[in-house]
C-alpha cells in the first residue's frame, strides 16, 4: 500500500466527519398553535417543503427551477422564475419551522433563512436573506420573495405603537411594499397600473440651478421645482422607460410607516429609493400614501419623489401635506 | 509508520473530535429550538442576523408582537419590551455566517404577565407648562399647576426605548405623533435653541440630513445623559445640530 501524504489524510478524515451542507430535501412545518391542525395545514406544509426542496436542488446545481409539482399560481410562478434568472438562492436549514401569519388574502410565512447565490456579478447586497412565502386561503402559493434586505427596517415597521390590529396592517403593508418594488424590477406595468388609483397624484421634485449676474459677480441660485403628473402620464412615461431599458433595478431602504391619525386605513410610507437603469441612476426619497380601505386591493393615491438635496432643505412629504377626504 | 504521519493522524482526530462535538452541540440546540417552535404551549420570537445583538433585539420585538397578539385574543392588555425582557428564555446558535436567536416563554406565563409600562403610564403626573397649553395625559390624572423647577416625570419605558431605536427624524416624527395621540406624551415642540427647550422635556437633536444625533434626558435631571448610549452628554457636543425637537 502506498502511504497517503499526511495533509491528504487530514483532509480526508475531516471531510468524512464534517456534515454535508448542500442538503436538497427541505422540510417545512408551521409553528405550534399558529394554525389549526387539518388537511389544509398538511397540504400547505407539504407544498412549501416541495418548493424549498426544489429551490435547494436548483440552487445547489446552478440549474433552472422546475415548479411543475408545486401548487403555485401562474403569476407567482412567473415572478419566481424571473427572480431566479437574476439570482439563485438556497435554504440554510434542512428543517424550517415558522409561524403561520394570517393576512387579508390568506397566509404568510416569513423568516426562512436563505443564502443568495447571485448570477449577476454586480450584486452588492447581503448574501444572507430571508424568504417570505404567501399563500391563498386554499393553500396555493401566491408569492415567493426574498424579504426586505434591511431586516432592521422590517422590525421597525412591524414594531407597532398602534396595537395588534395595526401590527397586522403593517405586516400587510410590508408585503405590498415588497411586491411594489418587485413590480419595477420585473417591469410589470399591469400591476403598477392596478396599484395606483385612477386619480393618483404623482409629484416629482427637482433642483434647478440658475446662473445670475449680480453686483458681486456671477452666483448660482438653487430653486426647487415640483412637477405634478396624472396617473396616465406617469404610467405612459414608465412604459417608455421599461421598453428602452433591458434592466431596471430598484432598491428600497430606510422605510418608515405612519398611520393616519384620524383614518385608520390610510398609511404614509416613506422610503429611500435607489433607481438604476442601463443609462440612468438616481437616489431619492419616496413618499407613498396607501389606502387600505379595500384590503384585497389597496391603492396608492399619492407618490412623491424628492432628490436628496431637496429633502435636506424641504423635508420629506408626509401625510400632513395631503388632504384626505 | 513515521512519527510525522502519526502526529498528523492525532491532530486530525483531535480536530475532527472537536469539530464533530461542536456540530453535535449545534444539532442539539437546533433540535431544542425546533421543539420549542412546534410546542403550541410556547410563544416565541426568532431572528437570524450576522450581528448577535441585532438578532436578539429583533427576536425580542418579534416575541413582543406575537405575544401581544395572543394576549389580545384573550382580552389581555399589551405588554412592553421591559415586561418580557427579564423573563424570556433564550436559545442561540451560529451557522452559515449568522446567529439564530430564539426567545420563548410558556403561553400561560405570557397570559399571566401584567404590563409594567402600563402601570407607569397610569401614574404619570400631568405635565406642567408655563404657556398653560399642555394637554392632560389621561382622564384619570388631574392637571397640576406649573412650576419652573418641575422634576421631570418618568416617561413610559417604551416611548423612550422606541425613539432611541430610530435612526432618522422621519421615523421619530411618526412615533411622536402616535404617542401624543395615545396620551403617552403630552407636548412636543421644535426649536433651534437649546435654551428654549423646557427643563423637564426630553431633547432630540437632529442634523441637516434628518439623522438623529442624540436624545438627551431632561435638563432638570440630576445627571444629564444621552439616552441612546446612557453616557453623559449635552447639546454643546453637537455643532452640526440643525433642529431640536423636544417632548414631555
Amino acid at each position: 500500500m502506498v502511504p497517503m501524504k499526511p495533509i491528504k489524510l487530514l483532509i480526508l478524515i475531516l471531510a468524512m466527519l464534517c456534515r454535508f451542507n448542500g442538503m436538497a430535501e427541505v422540510t417545512f412545518k408551521f409553528a405550534g398553535g399558529t394554525i389549526e391542525a387539518g388537511a389544509l395545514k398538511t397540504r400547505m406544509e407539504n407544498n412549501i417543503s416541495a418548493l424549498l426542496s426544489e429551490i435547494n436542488r436548483a440552487g445547489n446545481s446552478g440549474g433552472t427551477l422546475n415548479l411543475s409539482a408545486i401548487n403555485i399560481e401562474a403569476e407567482a410562478k412567473n415572478r419566481l422564475i424571473a427572480l431566479w434568472e437574476d439570482s439563485h438562492f438556497v435554504c440554510d436549514k434542512s428543517t424550517n419551522i415558522s409561524k403561520c401569519l394570517n393576512d387579508v388574502q390568506g397566509f404568510q410565512v416569513r423568516a426562512i433563512p436563505i443564502t443568495m447565490k447571485p448570477t449577476d456579478p454586480s450584486f452588492d447586497q447581503s448574501l444572507n436573506r430571508e424568504l417570505t412565502i404567501s399563500l391563498s386561503k386554499s393553500g396555493v402559493i401566491t408569492g415567493v420573495r426574498p424579504a426586505w434586505e434591511l431586516q432592521e427596517d422590517v422590525s421597525r415597521i412591524l414594531f407597532s405603537p398602534g396595537g395588534v390590529a395595526d401590527t397586522r396592517q403593517r405586516r400587510e403593508i410590508l408585503k405590498w411594499v415588497e411586491d411594489f418594488r418587485c413590480y419595477y424590477n420585473e417591469k410589470n406595468i399591469k400591476a403598477l397600473n392596478q396599484i395606483y388609483s385612477d386619480d393618483a397624484l404623482i409629484i416629482t421634485g427637482s433642483v434647478v440651478r440658475q446662473r445670475r449676474n449680480g453686483d458681486n459677480g456671477v452666483r448660482l441660485d438653487q430653486t426647487v421645482n415640483y412637477t405634478v403628473q396624472s396617473k396616465a402620464q406617469y404610467i405612459n412615461k414608465l412604459s417608455g422607460i421599461f421598453q428602452r431599458n433591458s434592466r431596471i433595478k430598484v432598491e428600497f431602504d430606510h422605510i418608515s410607516v405612519v398611520m393616519h391619525g384620524a383614518k385608520p386605513n390610510i398609511y404614509g410610507v416613506t422610503l429611500h429609493q435607489k433607481w438604476q437603469t442601463n443609462t440612468y441612476s438616481d437616489e431619492g426619497w419616496l413618499f407613498l400614501l396607501w389606502d387600505f380601505n379595500d384590503p384585497e386591493a389597496p391603492q396608492i393615491h399619492v407618490r412623491t419623489w424628492q432628490p436628496e438635496q431637496i429633502v435636506a432643505s424641504d423635508g420629506v412629504f408626509t401625510l400632513d401635506d395631503f388632504f384626505i377626504p | 509508520m513515521s512519527s510525522r504521519l502519526f502526529k498528523t493522524i492525532i491532530i486530525a482526530l483531535v480536530s475532527a473530535a472537536s469539530l464533530s462535538s461542536s456540530v453535535y452541540a449545534q444539532a442539539d440546540i437546533d433540535k431544542k429550538m425546533d421543539e420549542v417552535k412546534l410546542n403550541e404551549n410556547m410563544v416565541f420570537g426568532e431572528d437570524f442576523n450576522e450581528d448577535k445583538d441585532i438578532a436578539y433585539n429583533k427576536a425580542l420585538l418579534d416575541l413582543l408582537n406575537y405575544m401581544n397578539e395572543r394576549r389580545a385574543e384573550k382580552g389581555c392588555g399589551a405588554l412592553g419590551v421591559s415586561d418580557i425582557q427579564p423573563v424570556a428564555q433564550e436559545l442561540k446558535s451560529f451557522s452559515n455566517n449568522r446567529y439564530n436567536v430564539l426567545l420563548y416563554m410558556p403561553l400561560s406565563q405570557v397570559l399571566a404577565l401584567t404590563a409594567r409600562s402600563h402601570s407607569e403610564q397610569m401614574s404619570l403626573p400631568a405635565p406642567s407648562s408655563s404657556s398653560g397649553n399642555a394637554v392632560a395625559g389621561t382622564a384619570h390624572v388631574p392637571a397640576v399647576p406649573s412650576t419652573p423647577t418641575t422634576i421631570p416625570a418618568p416617561m413610559p419605558d417604551d416611548v423612550l426605548e422606541t425613539l432611541c431605536n430610530q435612526d432618522n427624524w422621519t421615523e421619530i416624527k411618526g412615533f411622536l405623533s402616535s404617542f401624543k395621540k395615545r396620551g403617552l406624551i403630552n407636548e412636543t415642540g421644535v426649536s433651534t435653541s437649546a435654551a428654549e427647550v423646557p427643563g423637564d422635556a426630553y431633547t432630540i437633536l437632529i442634523d441637516d440630513m434628518y439623522g438623529i444625533l442624540s436624545i438627551l434626558s431632561p435638563k432638570n435631571s440630576p445627571n444629564r445623559i444621552n439616552c441612546r448610549t446612557n453616557k453623559p452628554d449635552s447639546e454643546t457636543n453637537y455643532s452640526n445640530c440643525k433642529v431640536i425637537v423636544w417632548y414631555r
